[in-house]
């Protein structure tokens, strides 16, 4: 235990050769630890930047998955609307078909198929406008109305020309949306669930009038509800879009914000280095001037001798 | 004789050992960060988590509703179909005698009408027992799953039981049938006895299972809100989950410089004590 002690230390360096061995070293961990010292404070600085940037990261990268799953959810919706569409389509021709012959005429009427077509189209629209409104405030058509604001369409980085496209769009398709919703549901829902012996026997006897191939104000509901479907599939087809390049301009940012994590990395090594070298050249300087002041002393020292012997 | 330690390495050594209590300190410091990182981390997975649960309970009531509209569409467009038919055929008014040669010969056309209808009133039973079974058996699962719904279902007064009260959407329509008489349409079909059927009857069957649709309609606002429900929660889950991250990010942002200034601590505790051994070898050349 003895060993450890202070003094003993400094008895062991008070030899002139211990000495001058443990100067030397001792300036060496001087240097290191100085050496040292600059990279932490190098790595602090550099890591605060970094930081950032990983932050900045984070929103994009919660941006870009909101946006894929917004996609992801429209996509879906749009399917739905498509696979409808094309449904009815279909089966319009085939019914349009049976409703040339005698027999067709007086079994299938607009009644029939073209009054659960409106009113489940009707309904199903204002439930969807009930949810936006309850949970978001807004309706649907004010929701469109708002990919009409030009900082909404800055926001998704749209070109002008391609703007005016897409207000077009959107104005088209509220202009429809708006004579669709004049239609009353109530009319549709009476007709549809509550049927009565009269009114069939109307619909036989004047089947000619209520053939699917006649005009009527059932047939125009009912092609105001098909022009709804198509414009609606324009309309979320771009909202996809403008969702799909919000999606892209994430993707980049957080390309380059990585990019830019991995230069600073990269810079933090060569500054490091280039500290190390820097120091080590003024270590050695010092140490050159060291030696030489102890030389020069030595010479001044055998100088005072030799005087004295002579 | 003992030396006399000089001021100079007195203050130098205040400074080791303040640099070495401020490593420490720092060291600490980190330690206490990487906990609260942990617990915070905890608490995102939950909400995420739970969001995704919420995500898919939503998309779930979503698509339910998508496939009610497209099946009750589909169902209304026939409710009519085979009533006028077996009017055409029955109906003194309106009968028609050239109708029957649309059929092929032989075939007992009225009783295949009549089946049809009958059909029909049964596959509206089956789509609201089919939406209820649905229904329950979704919301009864996120309810186990999500501590905010609980109660949400097993009160046992969910309104996806009114599904199936076939009783009540019968009651409240009294006046749409020509008998007025629950049981009687009830106990026809669980027999399957139809034979006293009049036209009357054979209208009041269709109308029935219409009204059964409607009332599967009429449910969907109850779903709607639900709905709601679940998306409010889901935004506000969001909105936690955003505050968490950027906690996460500066108790992460705070843990890396606690970590640096640890380092930095040391190495300058380590350089004083360097000099002071650098200052002690002096002093002991000078003396001699």
């Amino acid at each position: 235990m003895r060993l450890l002690r202070f003094s003993l230390l400094i008895n062991f360096f008070s030899n002139k050769k211990n000495f001058n061995k443990a100067l030397k070293l001792i300036n060496l961990g001087i240097f290191l630890s100085i050496f040292a010292a600059s990279t932490a404070i190098i790595s602090f600085y550099i890591e605060r930047e970094i930081n950032e940037l990983e932050y900045e990261l984070v929103e994009y990268r919660q941006s870009r998955l909101d946006a894929s799953n917004t996609i992801m959810t429209f996509d879906g919706e749009l399917r739905t609307i498509v696979r409808r569409t094309n449904q009815i389509a279909t089966r319009l021709n085939s019914l349009w078909l049976l409703s040339s012959t005698k027999f067709g005429q007086k079994s299938f009427n607009i009644i029939d198929f073209y009054a659960p077509e409106i009113f489940t189209s009707r309904f199903e629209w204002e439930i969807s406008n009930y949810e936006t409104v309850k949970s978001d405030g807004m309706s649907l058509l004010t929701i469109f109305e708002t990919f009409k604001d030009d900082t909404i369409l800055d926001f998704y980085s749209v070109e002008d020309i391609e703007k005016n496209k897409i207000k077009e769009k959107i104005n088209i398709a509220i202009e429809t949306i708006k004579e669709f919703e004049k239609i009353n549901i109530k009319d549709y829902e009476e007709i549809i669930f509550y049927t009565n012996e009269d009114d069939l026997i109307n619909q036989i006897q004047q089947s000619k009038d209520y053939s699917l191939l006649e005009e009527g104000k059932i047939k125009e509901d009912f092609f105001k509800t098909y022009s709804v479907y198509y414009d609606l599939i324009d309309v979320l087809n771009q909202i996809m879009e403008l969702m799909r390049n919000l999606e892209w301009s994430d993707g980049e940012f957080i390309k380059e914000k990585e990019q830019k994590i991995i230069d600073l990395s990269n810079k933090e090594k060569n500054i490091i280095l280039l500290t190390f070298i820097f120091q080590f050249v003024i270590f050695v300087i010092i140490q050159l001037f060291e030696v030489s002041s102890v030389n020069q002393g030595q010479i001044k020292l055998l100088k005072k001798n030799r005087k004295k012997i002579l | 004789m003992r030396r006399k330690i000089d001021n100079r390495s007195v203050i130098l050594i205040i400074l080791i050992a303040t640099f070495t209590l401020l490593s420490y300190v720092f060291d600490q410091l980190v330690i206490r960060n990487e906990d609260k990182l942990r617990t915070q981390d905890i608490k995102y997975q939950n909400l995420f988590t739970e969001r995704k649960s919420l995500e898919s309970l939503s998309t779930q009531i979503m698509n339910y509703s998508n496939d009610i509209y497209m099946q009750s569409t589909d169902t209304l467009e026939n409710r009519n179909i085979w009533l006028k038919q077996y009017m055409l055929l029955n109906n003194k008014d309106i009968k028609n005698k050239n109708f029957r040669e649309n059929f092929i010969d032989g075939y007992d056309l009225s009783q295949f009408l009549k089946n049809q209808i009958i059909d029909y009133f049964k596959d509206c039973l089956q789509m609201s027992g089919l939406a209820e079974l649905e229904l329950s058996d979704m919301f009864a699962y996120y309810q186990r799953i999500l501590p905010e719904f609980k109660n949400w279902y097993s009160d046992g007064t969910h309104y996806s039981n009114n599904y199936t009260n076939w009783k009540m959407v019968f009651n409240n329509n009294l006046s749409v049938f020509n008998t007025k008489d629950y049981d009687y349409y009830m106990k026809a079909n669980e027999n399957n006895s139809f034979d006293s059927f009049k036209l009357k009857n054979w209208f009041d069957l269709i109308n029935f299972g219409n009204l059964v649709l409607k009332n599967i309609f009429d449910i969907q606002y109850k779903i709607t809100d639900d709905n709601i429900i679940v998306l409010k929660k889901i935004s506000e889950i969001e909105i936690q989950m955003n505050e968490i991250l950027t906690e996460i990010k500066k108790t992460s942002a705070f843990k890396n410089y606690y970590i640096l200034s640890s380092i930095f601590s040391q190495i300058v505790s380590l350089l004083i004590l360097l000099i002071l051994f650098r200052h002690l070898l002096l002093n002991i050349k000078s003396r001699k």
